[in-house]
């Protein structure tokens, strides 16, 4: 009964959105958008709840409870078994979708004929999505005869930090189709002024800094729980993320300029096409099955087809539109290179260059092989060396252009502000080349630059500190010193990470970094769901005071067949000390790998002072 | 219009037919690289219910099957009716591989709802089934006579995929 209402209504939710795609252009109006728009969201949210009902009384009659859960499964991991699937990751994608659109509906202050066309398109992306799921993945499928119990979640998908990040992170991609659709909007209406860029500028902060929290989050999680010790490995599904980010990121910036100086309008209204264009982009890699990734999810050739369609339609549609209507809009003011709208322009230059390298990376091996009978994979190396020199110049322009001036800027007055943060980053740089047994040039270089981003925000702080500050000015520096913060953390790590692998048998130890990590024994015990072998750690520091001890697992789930490691941590303030165990050998000995992780930390706490920045910086300007 | 502003459509364009040929090509390269390869070379000890190691010469001379399964893997245990199926009907013997798997239990499986398998291979470390490139339990292969595989199946096998994609290949 409850799967066939979450069938239902899903249904009629498709059909409301499909008639607002026309409403808005109707003569009389007697329905406020906001309350077809409410609607459409009460209705996915009821399939919603009836697909969450039928996971917690695990009613396996419905196909895709069958498939992920389990009556064995911890009540927590089956609500979020609700979204750990496709079907289901699709419906809450949905929600998601229909709550934006009725908060947009609610809250926008935009002039009707804009806030029409808005709506409008916001439906149809609407009827696209839900059109996807009722007609290629229907959550509420049915089986018969009813099965005894479910076949499980992935055990790998059993931890919160994955639970938690789906949701985040659509609630990043999904706010992105508000900027296509004041996008369009702009082109249709051949008007784009301060008004459009602020009220567009709220929603994309919003998105921004879910998208930067769930891919923090996402990242949190393979790095404890993929056992590889790594906090980005440059996976397809990975590189789907980061590319909308960075192009989110340049329109954050370019909507600035737009807002305060209206220049720019051409390139914003193009990056808000493009920033939804590859949401949808990863949306397809991911589910389409042509890109093989760790991420191996719910990959359907018929699936990856209709997106393919949705995704040519919703944006070959609107670049059509940009072709042909970009050129009315006009900017209102010129700049002079050397100012913040030409600091901001560079800026965005090389956010969108960064994301055409990841780009070219991801679907090179696609385009090898249309082209030839070859394959190719393209793996971290590539992106290391392309990505991390382009992305450098970043941190610099990060410090300056906050403290330039609007329209022009005197250089003379410039250097004056940027010699504290001058002499805090030499500082630093000569410090790091000169540190015993550890010289890097590239750490000294990177870390350099960091300290240059950080201080020279702290300074523009101190410069202000007789003037009372904006709040979106605190925005702004909390994201920036939070990019300097995950710099400083990923060049520590990456330079200076260690590990080690060994086969240890009982009170055997291996040395790492300043610590000795001892395998005391090792248990064997059963949960509910899985089976575990875990290890007893004694981790003493070079003056031989114990400093923690740890229980690395292996886990074996009976019902997949498969294992999963969980891996034990050590956190010390900024750096983790991190150990894994691996199968046995014959000989009773156990393969562990133990990583040092200096600085580790600073890569979420940098994500996290990113995405708060962004969030306090949508906090309303006193008048 | 400028000429100019039609560069991103043009670019999008292109990634979209990219994206369809690469889709279209992997819509007939669906099947693994191991078919229309001989079946690799094996010597498995004997399983449930077989006396003698379980090897390539036991697939020699005749069509057959060679299935992947496991008492821990639910799925297989729904396809086992199937498997049941076939061996009543007689056109095909089910070889099986039984995958890091605990012999008692299996035979208690077998005992109860009976036994599908002209003979089973124990693979406890999973030797052969990353040589057959097997990703997870279920999986069905169809062996020619002179030992190559014809046809993969990943899942639970069901009358009509045996109907009309196994059977067709088999030529009397």
């Amino acid at each position: 009964m409850i799967p066939a209402i979450g069938s239902f209504v899903l249904i009629i939710a498709l059909g409301i959105s499909f008639v607002q795609i026309f409403t808005p252009f109707c003569k009389n109006k007697e329905i406020d958008a906001k309350y077809i728009s409410l609607s459409v969201f009460l209705l996915v949210a009821a399939s919603f709840g009836c697909l969450l009902y039928s996971y917690v009384t695990s009613d396996f009659s419905v196909m895709n409870v069958y498939k992920n859960s389990h009556t064995h499964k911890p009540l927590i991991y089956k609500i979020t078994g609700t979204w750990g699937n496709h079907e289901g990751s699709m419906l809450l994608l949905c929600l998601i979708l229909a709550a934006y659109s009725f908060f947009f509906a609610l809250l926008n202050k935009l002039e009707t004929k804009m806030k029409d066309i808005i709506i409008s398109v916001q439906s149809a992306v609407n009827v696209g999505f839900l059109a996807f799921i009722y007609f290629t993945s229907n959550p509420f499928e049915r089986i018969l005869p009813k099965p005894q119990n479910g076949v499980g979640l992935n055990p790998l998908l059993q931890d919160i930090g994955l639970a938690m990040h789906p949701p985040v992170l659509y609630l990043g991609y999904i706010g992105f189709s508000l900027g296509l659709s004041y996008s369009v909007a702009a082109l249709i209406s051949g008007k784009a002024d301060r008004g459009w860029a602020t009220s567009l500028k709220k929603w994309t902060l919003f998105s921004w800094s879910c998208l930067t929290l769930g891919i923090g989050l996402g990242s949190w999680w393979a790095y404890r729980e993929l056992g590889w010790g790594g906090f980005w490995f440059w996976d397809p599904v990975e590189n789907a993320s980061l590319m909308p980010w960075l192009v989110a990121t340049a329109l954050l910036h370019s909507l600035i300029v737009h807002e305060k100086r209206e220049s720019l309008k051409v390139w914003t209204v193009l990056l808000g096409i493009f920033t939804f264009a590859l949401s949808l982009v990863g949306i397809f890699l991911v589910r389409s099955g042509v890109l093989t990734s760790v991420h191996s999810f719910a990959s359907d050739p018929q699936r990856g087809t209709y997106i393919l369609i949705f995704l040519g339609l919703v944006v070959g549609i609107s670049l059509t539109l940009f072709a042909m209507k970009a050129h009315k809009l006009k900017p209102k003011n010129k700049f002079a290179p050397f100012s913040k709208e030409g600091g901001i322009l560079i800026n965005n230059l090389i956010l969108v260059v960064l994301c055409l390298t990841v780009f070219l990376g991801t679907i090179y091996p696609i385009i090898v092989e249309v082209f030839s009978e070859n394959s190719v994979a393209v793996g971290a190396p590539y992106f290391n060396s392309v990505f991390n020199p382009i992305a450098l110049p970043l941190l610099i322009l990060a410090g300056i252009v906050p403290i330039l001036k609007w329209k022009k800027d005197d250089a003379q007055k410039v250097k004056a502000k940027l010699l504290v943060p001058l002499i805090c980053a030499l500082f630093i740089f000569g410090l790091v080349l000169f540190v015993p047994d550890k010289q890097s040039f590239i750490a000294a270089i990177s870390l350099g630059f960091s300290t240059w981003l950080i201080s020279s925000m702290l300074y523009s702080l101190y410069e202000r500190r007789k003037s009372s500050i904006p709040i979106p000015f605190w925005g702004m520096v909390i994201s920036h010193i939070g990019l300097g913060v995950l710099a400083a953390g990923i060049t520590v790590v990456s330079i200076w990470g260690q590990e080690q692998e060994k086969i240890l048998h009982a009170n055997e130890s291996i040395k790492i970094a300043h610590y000795d990590v001892k395998l005391v024994d090792m248990y064997i015990a059963a949960e509910d769901d899985y089976m575990m072998r875990f290890g007893n750690f004694e981790v003493t520091d070079y003056t031989g005071r114990r400093v923690a001890s740890l229980q690395p697992e292996v886990r074996y789930y009976p019902v997949q067949g498969s294992n999963t490691t969980e891996s034990d941590i050590y956190y010390s303030l900024l750096s983790n000390l991190y150990i894994a165990m691996g199968d046995s050998n014959d000989k009773g000995g156990f393969v562990v790998r133990v990583y040092h992780k200096p600085w580790v930390n600073l890569i979420w706490l940098g994500c996290v002072l990113m995405a708060s920045g962004g969030f306090i910086a949508m906090i309303k300007r006193k008048k | 219009m400028k000429a100019f502003f039609l560069t991103p459509l043009v670019i999008f364009l292109f990634v979209v037919f990219l994206f369809m040929a690469k889709m279209l090509e992997t819509d007939n390269k669906k099947d693994s690289p191991i078919i229309g390869k001989e079946m690799p070379e094996f010597d498995l000890p004997a399983g449930v219910a077989t006396d003698s190691s379980f090897n390539n010469n036991d697939l020699m001379g005749k069509y057959t099957l060679v299935n992947v399964f496991a008492s821990w893997c639910i799925p297989c245990k729904i396809e086992h009716e199937q498997l049941l199926k076939i061996k009543e009907d007689g056109k095909l013997p089910v070889y099986g591989i039984n995958w890091k798997d605990d012999k008692q239990i299996v035979e208690k499986w077998f005992e109860q709802k009976g036994n599908p398998f002209t003979k089973v291979g124990e693979d406890k470390e999973g030797k052969v089934i990353v040589k057959l490139g097997v990703t997870g339990a279920p999986e069905t292969f169809l062996i020619s006579p002179e030992g190559k595989i014809l046809y993969r199946y990943a899942g639970v096998l069901n009358e009509s995929i045996y109907n009309n994609e196994i059977l067709p290949l088999v030529k009397d």
